[in-house]
């Protein structure tokens, strides 16, 4: 590939790699921690990291700017329908030299603008020739620039394998883009990939994981292989995949490939390519969402896939978040005894999150918990009232049925509504928010909100 | 009759406070500590309680700070640090009476005292602490250094946080900058952090100075801020566009000293 056009300035080079870098979406820095300094005061490089990660700053769409979210190159040539820098696109081309990345990261961080380098790219001439660069650009970074914040790259599938464990070792956190969930979707969106070449070098990262572990156990300063754990991604609504079936992929990478975050991203359809959905009402937000809240429910709620959907029952519930949809569905285990029920017991409340249970658990070894002091501990007391008795009585009576509790669960003004406008508190209404068009009767009613849709 | 001890807003001004309630063995039911601060505050006097001014002493904050971090544990200590960095009506006293909770207990235990959350005492301690922690864990992305021109350049920041967490700031960006020049200004209490380069920070109180002359920014500064402010914008996918979420995650008080919003 040549370019014709005249060299072109960082800032313009900028513009065109981020733009091309946006729909990417893990901008996460979290995972790793590492001191810039030996005693606080002595260090000879730049940066930190901290586990918990932290975000910069949060651009217009609400996402966190958390690293230096860039393309290498946006040179490609690939040509996957959904994607914006596919080669048959005609849109400006630019690629950086690994001295111009690491300047950039270098400045931006000093200023406390970034917490880091995520650096994707476009596939130049081939794979491999494409991670070399990534691998020179991220080596000069550590060695020359002796910058020791969080990089996270992204492993090109097809490239040499002795190149990913190279970079795996300059790296905090590696991942790879599954894109779609099924191998099928893949084929048919993006020929040019298939399902193996991705999965290959995911299984590789995740050995050099475990070995890097095992070895670190042993021998305190061993080098540390993809500390921040590895990532994937898939787009949601570009094809017909229905959530079961993508919650089962994502269960399967968390279990078996030991991943730390599956990402979804609701498709844009930025090529309005005539294979793909078009996207007129905007992203499928709301879907993103549910899908977001069922993988928490996976990785931290105890939850397993197949509790949350099944073959009848294959997509998350609009009017309810899925926890709340597991529990009108199962309300034999409920209510539940607060000042008695396991932690795990309480992670399956509605309205109790993670923090709210460890708290309760904590706080009940000195007193008697009362409603009141559920409140005081962040449980959310009007999702979680219709689940909970406090020394065996409930809030207010209220009737264990699965009719009414929905009906309350969604009656209430104050839901979410994800539009293409972004979040709106407004009521909901079947007409406007679901393009209902004729009024519909109380037994398709009591469908919706039982979630049977 | 209720005993009021009087002293500055710190932790030196609290623990000297605590020190004195202990060695005089009042009891702590019918002894409570308000500082300076609190009551320009809540200008509402106690009837029928003795005022005691209390004056810190070094010392005995040393004393009573060691007792704590010995019976309570490094982290509990932090927060109860985190929660008098709060500028709040009570909160010296809140403090005072979860350390004697702490201090009541057998040994071992004192670490779990922020666990009963039941405790209104207890409670205003725990979540006033985890309230700056999280102003805190903000500003260590949200603060933004320009370049100031110079022999060597500094790199310097204006904040106005909240509570005064500028101190908390300091260790975090003393670990990511070792090499370079910082100033931490808040602007707001008059207080400075500066770490020169390979030394350890200090802290410099400039209050009742209310412009303090600076060195222009280096000539890369526009560039590089003009770079990111690209950044930002090109980062924003248009069809997702939700400013409401964007106020959520980033309340407008901070976007005041971030280059990004000027």
């Amino acid at each position: 590939m040549v370019s014709l056009t005249k060299e072109q300035s960082v800032q313009e080079k900028l513009k065109i790699l981020t733009d091309a870098a946006k729909y990417d979406v893990a901008c996460t820095s979290s995972g790793v921690d590492r001191r810039g300094t030996s005693d606080g005061v002595h260090g000879n490089g730049i940066g930190n990291s901290i586990n918990a990660g932290i975000c910069h700053s949060f651009s217009g769409d609400g996402r966190c700017i958390s690293l230096l979210k860039i393309l290498f190159t946006n040179e490609c040539i690939y040509d996957c329908k959904y994607c914006i820098n596919r080669k048959s696109n005609d849109v400006p081309r630019a690629s950086f030299t690994p001295d111009e990345v690491c300047k950039l990261t270098i400045e931006f961080y000093r200023r406390n603008y970034i917490e880091g380098l995520f650096l994707s790219s476009g596939i130049l001439y081939n794979p491999t020739y494409t991670m070399e660069l990534l691998y020179q650009t991220l080596y000069k970074l550590r060695t020359v620039y002796h910058f020791l914040g969080y990089i996270h790259v992204k492993a090109i599938p097809g490239a040499d394998p002795l190149l990913i464990e190279k970079i795996g070792f300059l790296a905090d956190r590696m991942s790879i883009n599954l894109e779609l969930p099924t191998a099928e979707g893949l084929k048919n969106i993006a020929p040019n990939k298939n399902r193996k070449l991705i999965l290959g070098p995911m299984r590789q990262i995740q050995n050099g994981i475990t070995q890097s572990k095992n070895e670190l156990a042993v021998y305190r300063n061993a080098p540390r292989f993809v500390a921040g754990g590895q990532s994937t991604q898939m787009i949601i609504g570009a094809t017909n995949e229905q959530d079961y079936q993508i919650l089962q992929v994502s269960e399967g990478l968390y279990q078996k490939f030991g991943l730390k975050r599956v990402f979804y991203s609701a498709f844009v359809n930025v090529n309005e390519d005539k294979a793909l959905p078009a996207t007129i009402g905007g992203p499928p937000l709301l879907r993103e969402h549910r899908l977001y809240q069922a993988d928490w429910l996976l990785r931290f709620y105890g939850f397993k896939a197949q509790e949350l959907l099944d073959e009848q029952h294959p997509n998350l519930n609009v009017l309810l978040d899925p926890k709340e949809d597991w529990a009108v569905r199962h309300l034999e285990a409920f209510p539940v005894e607060v000042n008695r029920a396991d932690l795990h017991t309480l992670l399956r409340v509605p309205g109790i999150g993670v923090k709210s249970a460890t708290r309760i658990v904590k706080a009940r070894l000195s007193a008697r918990l009362t409603f009141e002091d559920l409140k005081k501990l962040g449980v959310t007391l009007k999702r979680a009232l219709y689940f909970i008795t406090c020394n065996g009585r409930m809030m207010y009576p209220t009737k264990l049925s699965e009719d009414y509790i929905v009906r309350q669960l969604t009656d209430s003004v104050k839901r979410v509504n994800f539009g293409s406008d972004g979040m709106s508190y407004r009521q909901m209404s079947l007409f406007d928010d679901y393009h209902v068009n004729a009024a519909p009767d109380i037994i398709t009613l009591k469908k919706a909100a039982g979630g049977e849709f | 009759m209720d005993t009021i001890l009087v002293c500055p807003h710190s932790l030196e001004g609290v623990f000297t406070a605590i020190y004195i309630a202990y060695r005089d063995k009042m009891v702590h039911d019918n002894t409570h500590i308000q500082t300076q601060l609190e009551q320009e505050l809540e200008t509402q006097r106690v009837l029928f309680s003795e005022y005691r001014e209390i004056q810190p002493d070094e010392e005995l904050f040393g004393k009573v700070r060691r007792t704590l971090i010995e019976r309570i544990g490094w982290e509990v200590y932090e927060q109860i640090c985190e929660a008098m960095a709060m500028e709040k009506p009570g909160m010296a006293d809140s403090v005072y009476h979860t350390v004697v909770k702490a201090l009541s207990k057998g040994p071992n235990t004192g670490c779990y005292v922020l666990q009963n959350l039941t405790d209104p005492y207890i409670h205003k301690v725990a979540m006033a602490s985890q309230n700056v922690w999280r102003e805190i864990h903000h500003l260590m992305g949200f603060v933004r250094f320009e370049e100031l021109a110079g022999e060597e350049p500094i790199l310097y920041s204006q904040i106005g946080p909240k509570n005064n967490v500028v101190t908390f700031l300091a260790p975090h960006f003393a670990d990511r900058f070792p090499m370079e020049n910082f100033m931490l200004h808040d602007c707001k209490r008059g207080i400075f952090v500066v770490h020169p380069k390979n030394q350890p920070w200090y802290v410099r109180l400039e209050q009742g100075v209310n412009s303090i002359i600076l060195p222009p920014v280096t000539k890369e500064e526009e560039t590089y801020r003009e770079l990111f402010r690209e950044f930002c914008q090109s980062i924003m996918i248009q069809s997702r566009r939700n400013d409401k979420l964007q106020r959520q995650m980033l309340p407008i008080r901070f976007r005041e000293f971030m280059v990004e919003f000027s």
